[in-house]
């Protein structure tokens, strides 16, 4: 081999890489492959639920690591405290409608998740759960209050209710629901701040199905207001190349920033409680605009090729390349799972088995690219299914 | 078997020891680096950062563990393949 001409050496090594390259990289998605389709038929709890929800069960157990964890996200964004504890709420009340023997449990949890967040608020005001600058300057709407706080509350006091009724927990809800109603009907499309402002549709569209949810439990109807939103949003907040709902905008309606699959996965979602098509029809225009497939891996863009945003604590990190945000990607396996959207939650799992460095212990699941509102993020998107189901049977047709 | 090992070890780029020696050499850089943790500084992709460890230092732990990581799942068996074509590709151009 040492005696063949140098030339032709390299010629056959950099033939044999490039075959070998062909050969090898079509299949590497093979080793990581994940079929989220038992996931999707699955009425009861997977084994990748149950491998998740123990490590959340292990942190609210234990007051040390959980400190930890809260410390390392608040470190960078206060809010992902905040919303990890929703996404592990809104967990928990499907796993108990999932399965019977976990209520007790779920509800316990569920249970001292919102004591100790309602503590906080109340202690500390709501801003404890915002970044800093919800401070820089006053909110349009006095007294402040943001619509980011408020909505997720209300979501996680109307799933515990829904799971099993608590009265300590109603005057909670209609007080909250009151606060939503209010702040969005000051505004002239119907949204309320989250921070000085600004709206969001991330938090608007979660009011509007912690509304929906609080009808069912209630008897209220906020089915005018969802109506008129909708219509506003059509309207105003519609991102015209791409059809996709913008993310933030001001109360009076000037978009501040375009459509970002860190928003609109998860609107769609909660508009499923509040315009079934509408949702489908932002669920479909996402898919097609931030899904990219790479040799059988599924991402998430965080903005359509068409709209490019600016990478901000929402987008988090954007790989170069290949384009893939991974906070738009992990709320993109809520949208998949919410859909039903087999194919694109499959790619999305594998991804994750390949990328987000899976570790399992002691039957606890955790990854280590992830910190603990992703992992809340994921396990909500392997149980979701029954809670929504739940309050469309209570709201009726 | 010391001589067999230097001579590996020097083999040229485009043969397929010197593919194989690459290969191996990356797969013992990741095989160190999760050894020595820094599966744990991925959590920098999310932003969050392991606490008491400066920031800058948590991104290059990020970054290597990620290098050597994609290496050994993409390029370590891409030159284990290269490297069984190119012998093959050797012998026959030899008989020819």
């Amino acid at each position: 081999m040492a005696q063949e001409p140098r030339l032709r050496r390299m010629l056959l090594g950099g033939a044999s890489l490039l075959a070998a390259a062909l050969l090898w990289i079509p299949f590497v998605h093979l080793f990581f492959a994940v079929d989220a389709a038992p996931l999707l038929r699955n009425p009861g709890l997977s084994p990748l639920a149950r491998e998740l929800a123990a490590r959340h069960l292990d942190l609210w157990a234990d007051p040390g690591k959980r400190e930890v964890e809260r410390q390392r996200m608040r470190g960078s964004n206060a809010e992902w405290d905040f919303m990890g504890r929703t996404f592990l709420v809104l967990a928990l009340a499907n796993m108990a409608l999932r399965d019977p023997a976990m209520k007790t449990e779920s509800l316990t949890v569920i249970d001292r998740i919102l004591e100790e967040t309602l503590r906080l608020e109340a202690e500390r005001g709501f801003t404890h759960f915002l970044m800093g600058y919800a401070k820089a300057r006053p909110y349009r709407r006095q007294p402040a209050r943001s619509q980011f706080v408020d909505s997720e509350i209300a979501l996680m006091l109307a799933a515990r209710r829904i799971v099993e009724e608590k009265q300590a927990w109603k005057g909670a809800l209609t007080e909250r629901v009151g606060f939503m109603v209010e702040g969005m009907k000051a505004g002239p499309i119907l949204s309320a701040e989250s921070y000085p402002d600004e709206c969001w549709t991330f938090d608007n569209a979660n009011a509007l199905a912690a509304l929906r949810m609080a009808d069912a439990l209630d008897g209220s109807d906020h089915r005018e207001l969802c109506r008129a939103w909708v219509a506003c949003a059509r309207g105003k907040l519609i991102h015209r190349k791409t059809g996709i709902l913008s993310s933030e905008y001001t109360m009076p309606g000037s978009v501040l920033a375009g459509p970002e699959g860190s928003t609109v996965w998860m609107a769609a979602h909660a508009l499923q409680l509040v315009d079934e098509p509408f949702a489908r029809e932002q669920y479909d225009r996402a898919r097609a605009e931030l899904r990219r497939r790479i040799c059988g891996f599924d991402v998430s863009r965080e903005w359509p090729v068409s709209a490019r945003g600016r990478v901000d604590i929402d987008s988090g990190l954007v790989i170069p390349v290949i384009d893939a945000s991974p906070a738009a990607s992990g709320l993109a396996l809520m949208g998949a799972a919410a859909f039903g959207d087999s194919d694109f939650l499959s790619g999305l799992l594998t991804s994750l088995e390949m990328a987000a460095f899976p570790a399992r212990k002691d039957g606890r699941l955790r990854y280590h690219a992830s910190n603990q509102v992703g992992d809340a993020a994921l396990l909500y998107a392997t149980v979701l299914g029954p809670l929504w189901a739940e309050v469309k049977r209570r709201n009726g047709p | 078997m010391k001589n067999r090992l230097k001579a590996w070890l020097k083999a040229p780029l485009f043969s397929p020891a010197g593919f194989l020696v690459r290969a191996t050499g990356l797969a013992l850089a990741h095989a160190v680096l999760s050894i020595c943790g820094l599966r744990e500084f991925t959590s920098v992709l999310s932003l969050t950062y392991p606490e008491g460890i400066p920031r800058n230092l948590s991104l290059l732990f990020c970054l290597l563990y990620m290098l050597t990581y994609f290496s050994f799942i993409l390029i370590v068996p891409i030159l284990g393949v290269a490297a069984g074509l190119l012998a093959l590709a050797s012998r026959f151009w030899k008989r020819a």
